[in-house]
């Protein structure tokens, strides 16, 4: 199980700084949710870990090892980015495929004919005549028959149809168990993938937000659904996230640790308590004016 | 144990992976190649029999085919190679140290596999002279002065290949980096084209023109000729290696 660390990690696009000083540590073997806003350096980020481009400064160690050109690390890692990586998009896909076979030591060329059929890819059709959303579908098939080691998913869900983006998380899923590794999704349909998530990383501006199991992150907070007075009286003096209401129903989303008594005293007066939503913690979490810290 | 095992599967992988490329760009790219000098041997055949028919033929109609038109061919497979197979084989876990030495073997190849076909291509010329009873012969600006110094041949072409090849890898990866780096790399690769082609003698076409118009160089020996292009291709190489060594490797749209 690859595990990854970064340390100091400093990257600038001519006046622009994409990573400002990121560093942080995963452990092998588990599902990571990158999120961030647009631009706040996820992207450079995976380019980096996967040796795309090189940091100005910092330290990279996959699996206690540099990555920048050492092929006994980056053999290991997939990185599938929105567009997919092909010599030349005149290619038909099993091309594609038997190009990606000489180069991936865990290629599984059975599980990528089955992914095929499961996005519904003809292996006879140029890259050049898939649509976005098919396009992005063949990334997948490339990211998850890799079988790397460290695989990692930047956005590949871009112009997928809902039922294949459900596709596409279930291959994940599936995949994950029966071949547990280190894998890092970067998104924002943060509530379609939250599930398969174990931990999330939130960048902003280059820098860490949080980085946290995704229970310990919900638990941030709460929603708090009933009667208007009560959830009012429940929210009185917390941070308020999102609220709503249809009659004389409220749901109040709070921001802060619910104690153990609140709870019970929430549930005594007809409250319902559920785990806060990740988009929105992530919408706070993010916002400029939000205090993350 | 487990590690041992592990660290010597990396080691056969990275030992039997680098090969993969060269060997499948070759497969396609000599393939092409094979079929464009058939069509280019029929069209110079044609040429020679045309001009028999309706004015003089002699000389050799191959050498004017193939003093410009492979040179251009292996300079832009080359760029084509910098540029679409570099980003794709490090996005499938190769390195740009293994990728320039792939890049390396593949040129090596596939200049000496041209320059064989140069070759062929002079001996079926002069044997359909020879059957027609035409005066087959060579110009100047060449290390060779008959189709049968097949030696000469294969050293003048195989040089000139790796010098155009390596200068076309320069110019695509260096705007595959960015703009600026691929019109500095345009502006540099044509010197040492150009100095190889006037240590030859190369009459016309090529870069060189630019510089015959203020400077016609001396006869040079063919030893000294190939150590020319030797070290042009050598100062090229290390100009793309600058380059591309710690090339970023962008998002492109597919």
């Amino acid at each position: 199980m690859m595990t990854v660390e970064t340390r100091d990690l400093m990257l600038r696009y001519r006046e622009t700084t994409a990573l400002d000083g990121l560093s942080f540590a995963l452990e092998g073997g588990k599902i990571y949710g990158l999120l961030g806003r647009n631009g706040s350096g996820k992207s450079t980020l995976l380019s980096v870990l996967a040796a795309f481009r090189k940091a100005d400064e910092g330290d990279i160690l996959i699996d206690g090892e540099p990555v920048f050109e050492n092929p006994r690390v980056t053999r290991q890692i997939a990185l599938i980015r929105e567009n997919v990586d092909v010599p030349d998009t005149d290619d038909k896909i099993e091309r594609v495929l038997e190009f990606a076979a000489c180069y991936r030591p865990n290629w599984d060329a059975d599980y990528a004919a089955r992914l095929l059929d499961v996005f519904e890819l003809d292996p006879k059709k140029k890259v050049k005549e898939l649509s976005r959303g098919k396009q992005s579908a063949l990334g997948a098939v490339l990211g998850l028959a890799a079988r790397a080691p460290l695989t990692m998913f930047d956005e590949t869900y871009l112009g997928m149809d809902a039922p294949s983006r459900y596709r596409f998380y279930d291959a994940i899923l599936d995949d994950y168990i029966a071949h547990p590794r280190t894998i890092i999704i970067s998104t924002h349909l943060i509530e379609e993938v939250a599930r398969i998530f174990e931990e999330v990383v939130i960048i902003d501006k280059g820098r860490l937000v949080l980085h946290e199991p995704v229970e310990t992150l919900t638990a941030r907070g709460a929603t708090v659904t009933g009667p208007a007075e009560q959830v009012e009286a429940f929210a009185d003096g917390q941070t308020i996230l999102n609220e709503r209401q249809l009659g004389r129903t409220k749901s109040v989303m709070v921001y802060g640790q619910v104690t153990d008594e609140q709870r019970q005293h929430a549930r005594d007066t007809g409250l319902d308590l559920e785990p806060i939503a990740l988009q929105d913690l992530f919408v706070y979490l993010t916002n400029s004016k939000g205090d993350a810290q | 144990m487990i590690a041992r095992s592990r660290v010597a599967e990396q080691r056969h992988s990275a030992s039997r992976i680098p090969w993969t490329f060269p060997r499948r760009m070759l497969e396609d790219h000599l393939a092409l190649s094979g079929l464009l000098w058939l069509g280019l041997l029929v069209v110079v055949i044609a040429i020679a029999v045309g001009n028999a028919i309706w004015g003089s033929v002699g000389g050799s109609y191959w050498d004017d085919a193939v003093s410009s038109i492979p040179q251009w061919y292996v300079a832009f497979m080359a760029g084509f190679l910098a540029y679409s197979f570099l980003p794709a084989l490090i996005a499938h876990g190769q390195t740009r140290r293994e990728f320039g030495q792939q890049a390396l073997i593949y040129s090596v190849v596939f200049s000496a596999a041209l320059a064989l076909l140069v070759i062929i291509g002079f001996g079926v010329e002069a044997a359909v002279f020879a059957v027609m009873d035409w005066p087959h012969g060579i110009d100047g600006g060449h290390l060779f002065t008959s189709s049968g110094q097949v030696h000469l041949i294969f050293a003048e072409f195989l040089m000139r290949f790796l010098v155009w090849s390596s200068a076309g890898f320069l110019v695509g990866a260096g705007f595959y980096r960015s703009e600026e780096a691929g019109g500095g790399a345009l502006a540099v690769a044509w010197i040492p084209v150009a100095i190889t082609e006037m240590a030859l003698g190369t009459q016309y076409g090529s870069p060189i023109v630019l510089f015959r118009l203020v400077w016609e160089p001396p006869t040079i020996h063919p030893l000294i000729v190939l150590a020319i292009g030797v070290a042009a291709f050598a100062v090229t190489v290390w100009m793309a290696w600058k380059v591309v060594r710690d090339i970023p490797i962008r998002s492109k749209s597919t």
